[in-house]
């Protein structure tokens, strides 16, 4: 990739269990939380953390409700983190193809 | 975190295509599918809202206008659909989105396989009830395709469209009688439940595609195999179709074997094979449709608590869901009609949209799933609605039904069932 700029990689996304968050929600549009932890299996709490990182990115939208009696927290991507996790792919992308 | 994310494969040409081209996915597989709906939306709308007003003579065509209006609106469309495959033709969605374009995509095809067979014989029969029925049954398959994607992107608006689709199913029932006024509802539900809804995602996708101002917070990472890794975990992660697990295996087993029984009992019967008294007839009327409830039943009280492991099967099963709403409203659409109309007929078109929903929903299937076999079961759905078309009020017609509901319905039922039990072993 032609530019390729190494300092470029969104530390909000950076890590395993955020990017897996991100590429999760790019594809799905939104998700439950037991969903995520079941899909990129993590633990409750650590899960909880990065969502909040990325929360604070303004990178997904975090909405608390009720499903009959029982709590529901669902994860919606939002169009500031959609652009930051194309951003992100393009740069590890160029890395791959400049190294290999 | 994951036994298979750490599989370096990503470094492939093809593989990283694919993880390049799937970020942007999403909001250009919208922005696709807002498109399409918009132009169909407007152009058949306008059409519908013309033919209302001819209908009750505000207006009048003369003949060479007439054939222009009849086919005008579909040479843009076909523009549209042309230019939307070939911008689309390398796209590479995670299996959520490549789900979501497919049932969409398979709206289309339903479309083709509704306008052939019932063309066909409203046209063989010289019946305008017929055709009429083909707006009902297709905003029914719109209705589905709304609530499958209301159900994968969790998001209210297109439940509501939905929603609507529905409600106007029911109307162009109730109206049928009164053409004018159904022409009138059906172009009003397509600018609004179509064209309208179509721009609104269209406006998404550019909102969500837009360069957003501003840098993120940075770090260095120089590794390449590092980035080899995170890109074959995401990967894996958002395009395994074997992921997509899909539920109802023993519903599909039940069903197929129960009414495929009763149909070729009733084949039998029509075609002098075996004579049944009244008393069996209504046994064979009644009995599978019992038994299938019975099933039913149990089967959403033992998965009550069951949710969906990840997107691809959410998606899958949002649309099979859809097949199975659209064919309830399908019920309501030819048991009135026929009832209605005093004509047997009608009621036999009934299976023939049966076969291409079930088709639809394994349209869906082959896609997400990117396997052969659910390809051949809805390759073998819509081809078996078309035979029935063919062979309609004929014993030949029950018959071919009850091959279609063991081979199409109850065998890919028993399949699933043990993919299944293999998972849980």
């Amino acid at each position: 990739m032609s530019g390729f700029d190494v300092n470029r990689l969104d530390d909000a996304i950076h890590g395993r269990l955020r990017l897996g968050i991100m590429a999760y929600l790019a594809d799905a549009g939104a998700a439950d939380f037991n969903e995520l932890k079941g899909v990129l299996e993590a633990t409750q709490g650590n899960l909880s953390v990065h969502l909040s990182k990325l929360e604070d990115a303004g990178y997904v939208e975090i909405i608390k409700g009720y499903q009959g009696k029982k709590p529901l927290t669902r994860v919606h991507i939002t169009p500031a983190g959609r652009q930051a996790f194309a951003r992100y792919i393009e740069v590890l992308s160029g890395l791959v193809e400049k190294r290999s | 975190m994951g036994r298979v994310f750490f599989k370096s494969r990503a470094s492939e040409p093809a593989d990283l295509a694919f993880v390049r081209s799937f970020a942007g996915e999403g909001p250009r597989a919208q922005a696709s599918a807002g498109l399409v709906f918009f132009w169909a939306g407007l152009l058949y709308g306008l059409q519908t809202l013309v033919y209302a007003a001819i209908e009750a003579h505000w207006l009048r065509i003369v003949p060479p206008f007439g054939l222009w209006l009849a086919i005008g609106p579909t040479l843009p469309f076909l523009a549209v659909i042309g230019y939307v495959a070939w911008r689309d033709r390398k796209g590479k969605g995670g299996v959520a989105t490549r789900a979501l374009t497919a049932s969409y995509t398979s709206a289309g095809l339903m479309n083709l396989v509704i306008a052939v067979t019932f063309g066909g014989l409203a046209l063989s029969r010289q019946s305008t009830a017929i055709w009429l029925l083909y707006p009902a049954v297709i905003c029914a398959m719109q209705g589905a395709v709304w609530y499958a994607a209301s159900l994968i992107r969790r998001r209210l608006w297109l439940g509501i469209v939905s929603a609507g689709w529905f409600v106007t199913t029911l109307a162009l029932t109730l109206l049928m009688s009164q053409v004018a006024a159904y022409l009138l509802w059906l172009g009003l539900a397509l600018l609004g439940l179509m064209a309208v809804p179509g721009y609104v995602m269209m406006r998404i996708a550019a909102r969500e595609g837009a360069v957003t101002k501003g840098e993120p917070a940075t770090g260095a990472v120089s590794d390449p195999q590092a980035a080899r890794e995170d890109l074959a975990f995401i990967q894996t992660l958002v395009n395994r179709g074997d992921q997509v697990q899909m539920s109802g295996g023993l519903l599909l087993l039940c069903g197929g074997l129960l009414y495929g029984l009763q149909c070729l009992v009733h084949g039998l019967d029509m075609s002098g094979g075996i004579r049944l008294p009244p008393l069996g007839h209504l046994i064979n009327g009644v009995l599978p449709t019992l038994l299938f409830l019975i099933v039913l039943g149990i089967v959403l009280w033992r998965d009550r608590h069951k949710t969906h492991a990840n997107a691809g099967s959410r998606a899958l099963n949002a649309a099979f869901g859809g097949v199975g709403l659209a064919n309830l409203f399908m019920n309501v659409v030819f048991g009135y009609t026929a009832f209605t109309q005093k004509t047997w007929l009608i009621w036999m078109l009934y299976p023939i949209t049966l076969c291409a929903l079930m088709g639809a929903g394994w349209y869906v299937a082959a896609v997400a799933k990117r396997k052969l076999w659910p390809a051949l079961v809805c390759a073998g759905w819509f081809a078996t609605a078309c035979l029935l078309a063919a062979r309609v009020e004929t014993p030949g017609y029950l018959l071919i039904l009850s091959g279609a509901l063991a081979l199409l319905m109850a065998l890919p039922g028993y399949l699933l069932m043990r993919f299944d039990a293999r998972r849980s072993a």
